[in-house]
C-alpha cells in the first residue's frame, strides 16, 4: 500500500468511515509486524521488543510522505498501539504453542512494556488481553490508555497527549488499570497473588 | 459455594466488570470514606468486597507513599474480616474474659482478635486492649512459660511500650494478654500528618530506640516490630504494642517464628527459623525507619526473601523512585533523596545487614549514630569507608579532570580541617563538631560527583560547589553556625575559582547565617566570614568596602584572637590589597609590610601565604616604578617554583606579575615571553574567562602592543575585548583596563577612533570604580588626549592632557614617570599647532625625566627622543633629530628587538633624514 492511501484512510476514518479504520489496522499490522521481526532478527539475544520505537519508526517512515494532520498524527498512534497490542498478543499465543511448560519465570506488571519472553510472561500477556477485552465496552480510554502504555510503552507525557488528557489523568487511570489487571490475573487467571 | 472450576472462573469474570464498576463508584469517594463504603457494598458477596479492599489498597499504595501501609492496613481489616467471618467461638459483647468486660472489636490481626475491654471485676475503673491468640495453648508446661513470661512482660516499665496489665488462658486454651490501651496513630501516618522532616523523623524515632533498648536491656526482645505495633499519641508519645508478645507465641507454640509473623519486616534469621534476638529487632527497626523515611522497604523486601547486600535498594534511592513515581511531590523527594544519601543511608543499611553480627550491637548504638548524624558528627556506619572513598575520588580525578579540580580538593579538605587549628580551647569541641560535620558534607559532595552516581557525567568544579551551596542552604537551615561555616568555606572557592558573583552571593548567605544566630555566639566565625568577603570585594572591585569588611573582621580578631598570626596575616594582606586598589599606596605599603613581618615571624602561616605578600608588595613597588619590585616578585617565583609543580596557577600568577614588572622595566621581550608562559598555564588549568587568564593576556597584549608586534597583539586583543565586554561589569575597573589596553592597541594600529571610544570608556569605567583621583585617572586622560591629537581635535586633546597632568603633579608632585609620558604628549599637540617653544619645552623636559626616573635605556625614552627628534627636523636642526633618532634607534634594537615594525619604522626614519645631508 502506497503512502498517500494511508492519508486516505486516516482521513476517511476521521470522517467516521470504520472501514478504513479496519483497513488501516491491516496495513499498521503487517508494517509492524515486519519491523518488529527485522528488530528481533537483528539482536537475537535480545528478548524484548522495544515497541514505542518500532511505533514510532514506522511514524517516521509514513509520514516522510503524507502530511499527517495532529489529530490524525495522535489518531495514527492510538491506533498503532491497539495494532501492537494484537502483535504481542499474536506473538505471546505463538510462543506458548510452541514453548508450552518450559522455562517459566515470574512477572509482575510493574514494567511499562510487555516482553513476552517467557511463557510465564506470555500467558499474563494474553490474560491482560482478556482483562482488556471485558473492560472495553465499560471504559474504553482506559483501555486505549494500556494499549499505549503497556504494549506500545509511550510515557505517561505522551500518552496524556495523544488521548488529550492531563498527565494526571493517565496516571490515575494507570494505577486503576493495574489494580484492575492485577485483580484479574489473581482473580480470574488464577495467578497466586 | 460449590463451583467446578471452570464455574469460578466464569463467575470471576462475571464479577470483574462488576469490580471495574464499584471501584469507579468508590474512588469517587474521598479516602476517609472508602473503607466504610466498602464495608457497606456489594451486600454479603465477601468475595468482590476482597477483591475491591486489594485494588483500593493497590491504588491507595501508588497514590500515597507514606500513606501505602495505612491504606494496605486499613483494606487488610476490612478482607480479613470478610475472609474469616467471626468465629463462634468469639466472646460477645458485654461477655466477659476474666477480670475484663468486653466491649468490641478493636481490630483482627495475624494473631488473633483484639477486643476493647473494661475491667469488671470492681476493683478500679480500667481501659485495655485484649487480646485473643488464635492458638490454644497445649499441655501444663508451656502454659507455666506462658504465665511465667507474661510475668516478667508486666513489670516492663518505661513510658513508650504499652504495658502488659493482665493476661491468662480462656476456658478452651487460648491464651488472652490485655495491654494498656493506646489511643494513638501508627507512627508513618504521625510522621506523614506531621509532614516531619528527615531530622524531626529521626528524632521521633529515637524514642522508639529508647523504648527498645530499655526492653533489651531487661532481655525482653519484641520479635513483632512493624509499623502498626508503634503508635504516636496525640501528645506526641511514642508507645510500643505487642513488646515480646512474639516471644510469648514462641514459648506458647514452639512455632519459631511463626505465628502471626509479619514477613515484610522480618530478619533473615527469623524467616530461616532461627531464634529470636535483639538482632532481629534491629533489623525489624532498620525497616522500620526506612519505611518512615522513604515510604518503601528496600527491594527484594516485600516478598521477605533473604538477599545479598549489594541487592538492597539504599534508602536514598528508595526516595528517588519515590521521586518518579509522583509528580506533585518529586521535589519533596529528591530533596529527600539527597539529604538521606551517605550517612542516612549507611545507618539504615547497617541495621538492616543481613548478618545478625554486621548489624548495630544494640538499640543504643543505632541510637548512638543517628544522634552523631544529627549533630553532624562522622556516623560510625560510614567510618571506614571514608577515607577509602575520598582517596578513590582523588585517585579518579587526578588524572582526567586536571589541577583544577585536585586543587580544589585539596582546598576543601584544607578548609575542613582548619577548624581544629584556629580555635581556642573552650569553643574547640563544637568547632572540632562542625569541622567534621563540614568534612563529611564535602565528602558527600565528593559522591556526588562520582560518575557513577551522576550517570557518566562529571562534575565540574563549578557544579560540584553549586550542589554544595544548594545543599547547604536547603539542608543545613537547623545548624547555623554550620551552614555558616560551609557556605564561607564555598564562597571562598567559588573565589578562587574566578566566579566572583557566585562568591559574592555565597558569602552574603554566610553573614546572613550568622546574623541569624547572632553575632556574637561566633566571634571568629564571623571575622572568617567577614574576611573571606572582603578578599571577594577586592576581586569585585569593590575596594572600600573590600576594606570595610577587612576592618570590620581585624576589630574582631583584635579582641578575640590578637596572636593569631595567620589571621592577622590574611587581614592585612586583604587590607593592602585594596588600598593599592583604592590608590592608597601609602596604606598598601604600610599594611603589606605588617603582613610581611607577621608572615616572617610566624612560620605558622606558611610558606606559600608569605610569597603571597611578596608578590603582593612587589605589585605595589612596581606601581611606583620602585627598583625593589622586580627581585621581590622574581624571589617568590623561585621559592614557588620549589614547592609547588610547575604548572601550577600560583605560579602562573608569579609569572603573570614579573611580565608586569618588566613591562615597567621596558624590559619587554621578558615581559611577552613570561606572560605568555602565564597565559598559556591559566589557559590549561582553568579557562579563557578565568581572571588570571585575563590578566595575563592583558599584560601580554601591551607588551605585544609595545613591541610592535601589532598582528599577534590584534588578534589576542579582540579576543580579549569580546571576553571582558561578555563578561565583566561595567563598573569593574578591571573592565576599564582591559578597555584601555584595547585602546592603546587601537592607537597603535593607527584606528583613532576606535582608540579614542575605548579611552572614554576606559575612563568612564574608572571613574565610576575608583572616583575621579585614581592614578588610572592619569593614564586614560593622557591616553585619550593622544587619541583626539590624532584625530585632529587639538583643543580637546590639550584640555585632556592638562587635566592629566595636574591630576599627577596633585597625586605625586612633580618629576614623576607619569609627569614624562604627559609632557611628551602635550609637546606632540603643541607641535601640531606649530608652538615650537611650548613644544621644545615640554621635550627637553620630558627626555630629562625620562633619563631620570625609568630605568636605563627604557623603550619610553625613545618615544621621547623621537618625538624631539621630530620637533628638530621641523625646526631644521637635522643633527639634533639625527642624534635623538640614533639614541632611539638603538633603544628599540636592544629592547624591542631589530625585527621590530617600531625599530624598522626608526631606522627607515633616520635614514631618511641622513639622505639629504648624505
Amino acid at each position: 500500500m502506497r503512502e498517500s492511501d494511508i492519508t486516505l484512510l486516516l482521513t476517511a476514518w476521521s470522517s467516521g468511515n470504520h472501514e478504513a479504520r479496519d483497513e488501516l489496522f491491516g496495513v499498521l499490522y503487517r508494517d509492524l509486524h515486519r519491523l518488529a521481526h527485522r528488530a528481533l532478527a537483528d539482536q537475537p539475544n535480545e528478548a524484548t521488543l522495544d515497541t514505542t520505537s518500532l511505533v514510532h519508526e514506522l511514524y517516521l517512515r509514513l509520514a516522510a510522505d503524507f502530511q499527517p494532520l495532529d489529530q490524525n498524527r495522535a489518531r495514527f498512534f492510538i491506533l498503532a498501539a491497539t495494532v501492537m497490542r494484537r502483535i504481542l498478543i499474536d506473538r505471546a499465543r505463538a510462543r506458548l504453542a510452541a514453548k508450552r511448560g518450559s522455562g517459566e519465570r515470574a512477572l509482575t506488571l510493574a514494567g511499562d512494556s510487555p516482553q513476552p519472553a517467557t511463557s510465564a510472561e506470555a500467558e499474563e500477556v494474553l490474560a491482560v488481553n482478556d482483562a482488556l477485552d471485558h473492560l472495553e465496552q465499560r471504559d474504553p480510554r482506559l483501555v486505549r490508555m494500556v494499549e499505549l502504555r503497556w504494549f506500545a510503552g509511550f510515557s505517561v507525557e505522551e500518552t496524556a497527549q495523544l488521548l488529550e488528557v492531563s498527565p494526571r489523568t493517565v496516571k490515575r487511570d494507570w494505577h486503576k488499570a493495574r489494580a484492575l489487571l492485577e485483580d484479574w490475573l489473581i482473580e480470574v487467571a488464577g495467578r497466586p497473588g | 459455594m460449590a463451583t467446578t472450576p471452570h464455574d469460578q472462573d466464569f463467575q470471576a469474570a462475571r464479577d470483574f466488570k462488576r469490580v471495574a464498576e464499584l471501584l469507579d463508584e468508590l474512588l469517587l469517594l474521598p479516602g476517609q470514606a472508602r473503607a466504610t463504603a466498602l464495608t457497606a457494598l456489594g451486600g454479603d458477596d465477601a468475595r468482590l468486597r476482597a477483591r475491591l479492599a486489594r485494588a483500593l489498597a493497590s491504588i491507595e499504595r501508588e497514590h500515597g507513599g507514606l500513606l501505602g501501609d495505612r491504606a494496605a492496613d486499613r483494606y487488610a481489616i476490612v478482607c480479613a474480616v470478610d475472609d474469616e467471618p467471626a468465629s463462634s467461638a468469639d466472646p460477645a459483647p458485654g461477655s466477659r474474659i476474666g477480670a475484663w468486660r468486653i466491649d468490641g472489636v478493636l481490630g483482627r490481626g495475624g494473631m488473633g482478635v483484639v477486643y476493647a475491654a473494661e475491667r469488671a471485676d470492681g476493683s478500679y475503673r480500667q481501659e485495655g486492649a485484649l487480646k485473643v491468640m488464635r492458638h490454644a495453648i497445649d499441655g501444663a508446661l508451656n502454659r507455666e512459660l506462658f504465665l511465667r513470661e507474661r510475668q516478667i512482660l508486666a513489670q516492663l516499665e518505661h513510658p513508650g511500650i504499652a504495658r502488659l496489665i493482665d493476661g491468662g488462658v480462656v476456658p478452651d486454651g487460648r491464651p488472652y494478654l490485655v495491654m494498656e490501651r493506646i489511643r494513638g496513630k501508627p507512627i508513618p501516618d504521625w510522621c506523614e500528618a506531621h509532614a516531619l522532616s528527615v531530622a524531626d523523623t529521626l528524632r521521633t524515632f529515637l524514642a522508639v530506640l529508647d523504648a527498645v533498648d530499655v526492653a533489651h536491656r531487661n532481655l525482653i526482645v519484641h520479635g513483632d516490630l512493624k509499623p502498626s505495633n508503634i503508635l504516636v499519641t496525640d501528645e506526641g508519645q511514642v508507645k510500643l504494642l505487642d513488646f515480646g508478645v512474639a516471644r510469648l507465641l514462641e514459648s506458647e507454640t514452639a512455632d519459631i517464628g511463626g505465628a502471626g509473623l509479619t514477613p515484610r519486616y522480618a530478619a533473615p534469621e527469623q524467616l530461616a527459623g532461627g531464634t529470636l534476638t535483639t538482632a532481629t529487632d534491629i533489623h525489624a527497626l532498620g525497616l522500620v525507619l526506612c519505611k518512615l523515611l522513604t515510604g518503601r522497604l528496600p527491594e527484594g523486601r516485600a516478598a521477605g526473601e533473604s538477599r545479598n547486600p549489594h541487592e538492597i535498594t539504599r534508602p536514598s534511592a528508595l526516595a528517588r523512585m519515590a521521586a518518579s513515581g509522583r509528580s506533585d511531590a518529586t521535589q519533596v523527594w529528591r530533596r529527600r533523596a539527597r539529604i538521606l544519601a551517605g550517612d542516612v543511608d549507611a545507618i539504615v543499611l547497617r541495621a538492616i545487614a543481613a548478618r545478625p553480627e554486621q548489624r548495630y550491637p544494640t538499640a543504643s548504638a543505632l541510637a548512638q549514630d543517628i544522634d552523631n548524624y544529627l549533630a553532624g558528627r562522622p556516623v560510625n556506619a560510614v567510618a571506614t569507608s571514608r577515607t577509602y572513598r575520598l582517596r578513590r575520588f582523588i585517585t579518579r580525578h587526578r588524572a582526567g579532570v586536571g589541577a583544577g579540580i585536585v586543587l580544589l580538593i585539596a582546598a576543601l579538605i584544607a578548609t575542613a580541617g582548619l577548624g581544629h587549628a584556629l580555635l581556642q580551647s573552650r569553643a574547640a569541641l563544637a568547632a572540632a563538631e562542625r569541622a567534621n560535620a563540614v568534612q563529611s558534607f564535602v565528602i558527600d559532595l565528593f559522591r556526588e560527583a562520582d560518575p557513577a552516581e551522576t550517570l557518566g557525567h562529571e562534575l565540574t568544579a563549578r557544579e560540584l560547589l553549586d550542589l554544595g551551596t544548594k545543599r547547604a542552604e536547603q539542608e543545613l537551615g537547623e545548624q547555623p553556625q554550620t551552614q555558616a561555616d560551609l557556605l564561607t568555606m564555598l564562597a571562598e572557592l567559588y573565589n578562587s575559582l574566578g566566579e566572583y558573583d557566585r562568591a559574592g552571593t555565597t558569602i552574603n548567605s554566610a553573614l546572613a547565617a550568622r546574623r541569624a544566630q547572632g553575632a556574637t555566639s561566633d566571634p571568629l566565625g564571623l571575622a572568617n566570614s567577614l574576611y573571606i568577603q572582603s578578599a571577594i570585594l577586592g576581586q569585585q572591585s569593590r575596594y572600600q568596602e573590600c576594606v570595610d569588611s577587612a576592618e570590620k573582621a581585624r576589630t574582631i580578631v583584635a579582641a578575640h584572637a590578637r596572636n593569631d598570626a595567620t589571621r592577622n596575616f590574611e587581614l592585612l594582606n586583604s587590607l593592602s590589597v585594596c588600598h593599592y586598589f583604592l590608590g592608597n599606596d601609602a596604606e598598601a605599603e604600610k599594611y603589606g609590610r605588617q603582613a610581611l613581618a607577621i608572615a616572617s615571624a610566624n612560620p605558622g602561616v606558611g610558606a606559600a601565604r608569605m610569597l603571597d605578600i611578596e608578590d603582593n608588595l612587589g605589585m605595589l613597588l612596581l606601581s611606583h616604578h620602585d627598583d625593589e619590585a622586580l627581585p621581590l616578585l622574581q624571589s617568590a617565583l623561585e621559592k614557588r617554583r620549589q614547592l609547588l609543580p610547575p604548572r601550577h596557577p600560583d605560579i602562573a600568577t608569579s609569572l603573570s606579575n614579573i611580565g608586569r614588572a618588566e613591562i615597567a622595566q621596558g624590559d619587554l621581550l621578558a615581559a611577552a615571553r613570561h606572560l605568555r608562559e602565564a597565559f598559556e598555564i591559566f589557559l590549561q588549568v582553568y579557562n579563557r574567562e578565568y581572571p588570571g587568564t585575563l590578566i595575563a593576556a592583558d599584560g601580554l597584549e601591551i607588551a605585544l602592543t609595545q613591541l610592535g608586534q601589532l598582528d599577534q597583539a590584534g588578534s589576542l586583543g579582540s579576543e580579549q575585548i569580546q571576553i571582558v565586554r561578555r563578561t565583566l561589569a561595567e563598573n569593574d575597573s578591571a573592565r576599564g583596563s582591559y578597555t584601555n589596553t584595547f585602546g592603546e592597541l587601537a592607537l597603535a594600529q593607527g584606528d583613532y577612533s576606535e582608540a579614542e571610544a575605548s579611552f572614554r570608556h576606559a575612563l568612564q569605567t574608572w571613574r565610576a570604580a575608583l572616583g575621579d583621583r585614581h592614578p588610572r585617572i592619569i593614564t586614560g586622560e593622557r591616553n585619550l588626549a593622544d587619541a583626539l591629537r590624532q584625530r585632529k581635535r587639538i583643543d580637546e586633546a590639550r584640555e585632556h592632557v592638562q587635566a592629566s597632568l595636574a591630576l599627577a603633579r596633585d597625586l605625586y608632585g612633580e618629576d614623576t614617570p607619569e609627569t614624562a609620558q604627559g609632557l611628551r604628549i602635550r609637546a606632540l599637540i603643541a607641535l601640531d599647532g606649530d608652538d615650537f617653544t611650548a613644544a621644545r619645552t615640554d621635550l627637553d623636559r620630558a627626555v630629562a625625566l625620562s633619563r631620570s626616573v625609568y630605568p636605563k635605556r627604557h623603550p619610553l625614552l625613545a618615544w621621547a627622543l623621537i618625538a624631539r627628534a621630530q620637533l628638530a627636523r621641523r625646526q631644521g636642526h637635522l643633527d639634533d633629530a639625527v642624534r635623538d633618532l640614533d639614541e632611539a634607534l638603538s633603544i628599540r634594537v636592544e629592547r624591542l628587538g631589530v625585527d621590530s615594525a617600531l625599530t624598522v619604522a626608526t631606522r627607515e626614519a633616520l635614514a631618511a633624514l641622513r639622505k639629504p645631508a648624505d
